[in-house]
């Protein structure tokens, strides 16, 4: 099957004002990312805040274009598409629901907006019927304002909202994140509906990686701009991991008592600033297993197992007997 | 100020002094409304014998009430007029800057790059120059024509609302709901006047009811140095420059539209200052 | 701060070189600036000659460059009013202005600040609301009322003061006090709420804590704190100063740029208008550009660029 979404080369620099206008310091956001997704898949993207994760988020829904490298949609790139193009492919879910509504706009204005911009206002009162009723919305918060439903309800309309078009794939960018527990579970159920019904791809950004493993049949794992890994979301962690991963989810309190711990690789030391990230790999000023290479040549990708590519110059490609990594890290 | 002091401690009244602002601004927008029907040109009829007549309780009486000019017409009726004319070139005037300067200013934040720092350098040029500057090297170039005039004064003050209109377009498109119309398909048309526009009106609003006093100030102003509105018609600034001369001998032409021109602009700024408190948290300092 | 300095250099040279080519463009959008630099009955060699100097018969590009020369070289055109140079009838009405308006400038600073000060330090008590009420009055009383309510007392009723004129310091009393009013009410008002907000900060009131006396706490810890926000209102006011000047020289039958940009107006002097705007603009942008390498020698924060767009 072709890949619903396909990122080659992407990159965003930005420039910083500076007190000197005649040199602009450049921060690196996003740096030579690949990534594809298939139509149906949710792709979990994982990594400390500032690792460029929302940035590469907002590459793919078109708010930022991007310094270099193409992101396609359907094999159409999407600097190529026209708004309502774009808008028919993909939507983004936010953190903040509420701030997405206009605080003047009726609910049932709300949802009958995307239908009057794609020129579907025929109907349109009850398709909006329907939308509130696939987010178990009761039709009568049509009348009400956005200030006038709570933060689940809020999120349930944008997502209703966000769906109206049609999208195939959906960038949720910590859409959860400000939701409690229960409400949580409730968007989770939600989404995997909606994944269901409508064989809608998914990108979940998100800081929480258990959210991240139930929803996600993939991870991507992100450090200064970079993706460090990518794989199959039960090999993510493992022993074949990249450094980076394996002390990320040491970090992390893990939610099966029953699997054995393995040796943690602890993070010393600060993030570098993606202003001036260090030469060679990203990683290399924490890595407890830097080597001299390390900190000169930037890691290829290295396919570690099925699906699971890590770029990391201690990394095997799948088949040794004796991945080195767990024999450095074991020491 | 009164409006300031009184806001402090969040009372829901209004302060006195606003009230009586306002119904003094209600008072000169009845008379600029009415004034077709209670004062007609044909009592600017000048008559020489009843010259330069004082007002009431200066010896005058209740034929004049305000007294007669130097050609004997009554001042009552000249001020009517007057109030008419300068209410009208500020309120056009205003409304001119205010949508031109909006515009601008949201089609400078659309279109980023070029003209956006085109705009922006106008808007520095506006504010190297005092205003009123301009206008006088405007009417020197094309002449002072009725028409023309309300436009060059209708520029005044609209570096204010392209700066409002650019900052908060700007804002708005960076994040929240211009943002998600735009995911949705939505274009800058739709996003400005259907989304971004109601809801930076009030500050607008706010803007304009500070812009109103100075550009009714603008407008008198010009009119008094003789290069603003030209007779037969007549502005409360053309009566001011006409009783200059005659201060010696009838105060009253210069003092009763002067007087009039500052109690208008003291009650917009109580009532703008006001407002600002009360309604806008945007342009609070 | 290098870099600084030279951002804030460069966007003043632009505004100001903008202000020239508006000025041409309109100029040119006006019509036949030979027409309209030249008296009306100029002899045709004159034309000529002026045609040639400023190449009017070549390339528009060639004019505007042309022109640009012209006006580092101080060529203005012609007065039509008085047949000489712009340049020169400006530049002898310079000394006078720059006197009126220095002088409304000392006072509208001192009252403001001692209005301000007073009523800060007052705050709440009837001293400041009657203070803060003159204030509004001061600033809704437009200049030229003001100005013809000052001859009407002190000139025609009690016969205290020259009402015209430009000889002798009583000339320049009421000139100053109507010039200056407006700018005084707004600086009042401004130092303040900045006086204000800096009494309520920690050292401040640790100061008053300690018993110093409350113009020493004024002197040693508020002014310098309040010093920079009112810096940023001075290109503002520098700005109403020249505005007020227009109407107020005209008033007083003052001799200076303002009185000459109204006759100039009235006579459709391009020249001279044109020599005005160039004078007043460049004046306008050098005070702005110190205003904000002053800012930014006050407040650090400025330099690195932390300001809002």
């Amino acid at each position: 099957m072709p890949p619903l979404l396909d990122v080659t080369g992407l990159s965003k620099v930005f420039r910083l004002r500076g007190p000197n206008p005649f040199h602009r310091r450049r921060l690196t956001a996003v740096a030579a990312v690949d990534l594809v997704l298939a139509p149906g898949e949710t792709l979990g993207v994982v990594g400390e805040s500032g690792c460029g994760k929302s940035t590469l988020g907002r590459l793919i829904v078109g708010d930022l274009a991007p310094s270099a490298g193409t992101v396609r949609l359907a094999r159409r790139p999407v600097s190529a598409m026209t708004r309502k193009e774009r808008a028919r492919l993909v939507q983004p879910i936010v953190q903040d629901p509420r701030a997405t509504l206009d605080p003047r706009w009726r609910i049932g204005a709300l949802l009958a907006e995307p239908l009057v911009i794609h020129g579907q206002r025929n109907g349109s009162a009850d398709r909006v019927r329907e939308a509130l009723a696939s987010v178990r919305l009761p039709p009568d918060i049509a009348d009400r304002l956005p200030h006038q439903i709570s933060g689940g309800q809020a999120q349930r309309l944008a997502i209703a909202r966000a769906l109206l078009p049609e999208p195939r794939l959906l960038v949720c960018d910590e859409a959860l994140s400000a939701l409690d527990a229960a409400v949580q579970a409730d968007i989770v159920h939600l989404l995997r509906r909606v994944q269901a019904e409508r064989d809608t791809a998914m990108l979940f950004i998100s800081h929480d990686l258990d959210l991240v493993r139930h929803l996600s049949h993939r991870v991507a794992v992100m450090y200064l701009g970079r993706i460090v890994e990518i794989g199959p979301v039960d090999r993510i962690g493992t022993r074949q991991s990249h450094p980076y991963t394996r002390a990320l989810i040491g970090a992390a309190p893990r939610i099966d008592p029953h699997r054995r711990r393995t040796k943690r690789a602890t993070l010393e030391g600060e993030t570098p600033s993606p202003i001036d990230p260090p030469p060679g790999c990203a990683f290399q000023t924490r890595c407890p297993l830097a080597i001299d290479r390390c900190r000169i040549q930037v890691p290829p990708p290295v396919r570690v197992g099925p699906g699971q590519i890590v770029h990391c110059h201690l990394a095997e490609p799948a088949g040794r007997d004796h991945p080195p990594l767990h024999r450095l890290a074991g020491d | 100020m009164s409006a300031e002091t009184s806001s402090g401690d969040g009372r829901a009244s209004v302060p006195w002094l606003v009230v009586l602002a306002c119904a003094y601004l209600g008072l000169l927008a009845l008379v600029a409304a009415l004034a077709g029907a209670i004062a007609t040109p044909d009592d600017l009829t000048s008559d020489l014998r009843s010259r330069l007549l004082p007002p009431l309780g200066f010896g005058g009486t209740w034929a004049h009430p305000l007294g007669t000019d130097e050609l004997g017409r009554d001042m009552l009726a000249r001020v009517i007029l007057s109030v008419r004319t300068s209410l009208f070139v500020a309120l056009v005037g205003t409304i001119i800057g205010a949508v031109l300067g909006t515009t601008l200013g949201m089609v400078a934040a659309w279109s980023g790059g070029f003209v956006d720092d085109a705009v922006m350098m106008l808007v520095d040029v506006q504010a190297s120059l005092p205003f009123i500057i301009l206008a006088l090297a405007a009417i020197a170039l094309m002449g002072s024509g009725l028409g023309l005039f309300i436009v060059v004064v209708g520029l005044f003050g609209w570096e204010r609302y392209a700066r409002i209109a650019r900052g908060m377009t700007l804002a708005a498109r960076e994040d929240g709901y211009a943002a998600a119309t735009a995911h949705l398909g939505g274009g800058p048309w739709r996003i400005s006047v259907q989304h971004i526009l109601p809801n930076i009106l009030g500050t607008l609003v706010v803007t304009l009811t500070i812009n109103f006093p100075e550009t009714m100030l603008l407008e008198t102003s010009l009119s008094f140095l003789g290069l603003g509105i030209q007779p037969p018609n007549t502005s409360l600034g053309t009566m001011l420059g006409d009783g200059r001369t005659y201060l010696l001998t009838a105060w009253w032409i210069a003092v009763v539209p002067g007087v009039i021109i500052s109690l208008a602009a003291l009650s917009t700024s109580l009532l703008g200052d006001w407002l600002r408190d009360r309604l806008d948290p945007n342009l609070r300092r | 701060m290098l870099g600084f300095i030279i951002g804030k250099v460069m966007r003043a040279i632009i505004a100001l070189l903008l202000v020239v080519t508006l000025t041409f463009v309109s100029l040119r959008a006006a019509g036949d600036p030979a027409a309209a630099f030249l008296p009306p009955d100029a002899p045709i060699q004159q034309v000529d000659q002026f045609r040639s100097n400023w190449g009017l018969d070549r390339p528009v590009l060639v004019q505007y460059l042309v022109y640009l020369g012209n006006l580092a070289h101080g060529d203005f055109g012609q007065s039509f009013a008085d047949g000489r140079p712009a340049i020169v009838v400006v530049g002898e009405r310079v000394p006078k202005t720059l006197l009126l308006l220095g002088l409304s400038f000392v006072f509208m600073l001192v009252l403001g600040l001692a209005l301000g000060t007073t009523a800060a330090l007052t705050h709440r008590t009837p001293l400041d609301r009657a203070i803060m009420l003159v204030t509004v009055l001061g600033y809704s009383v437009p200049n030229f009322f003001l100005g013809l309510l000052l001859i009407l007392v002190f000139a025609v009723q009690l016969r205290w003061l020259p009402s015209t004129g430009s000889d002798g310091w009583q000339t320049l009393i009421m000139p100053v006090i109507t010039i200056g009013t407006t700018g005084a009410a707004i600086i009042a008002r401004f130092v303040r709420s900045a006086l204000l907000e800096v009494v309520g900060k920690p050292h401040v009131r640790a100061a008053r804590a300690r018993g110093l006396r409350d113009f020493i706490v004024v002197a040693g810890h508020v002014l310098p704190n309040a010093a920079i926000p009112t810096v940023t209102v001075i290109g503002f006011i520098l700005g109403g100063l020249i505005a007020g000047g227009v109407i107020t020289e005209t008033v007083f039958a003052w001799p200076g740029i303002g009185r000459l940009t109204v006759t100039a107006v009235a006579a459709r002097d391009l020249a001279v208008v044109q020599a005005i705007v160039l004078l007043i603009a460049a004046s306008m942008v050098t005070a702005n550009l110190m205003v904000d390498l002053l800012y930014g020698w006050l407040d650090p924060r400025v330099r690195a660029g932390k300001r809002q767009p």
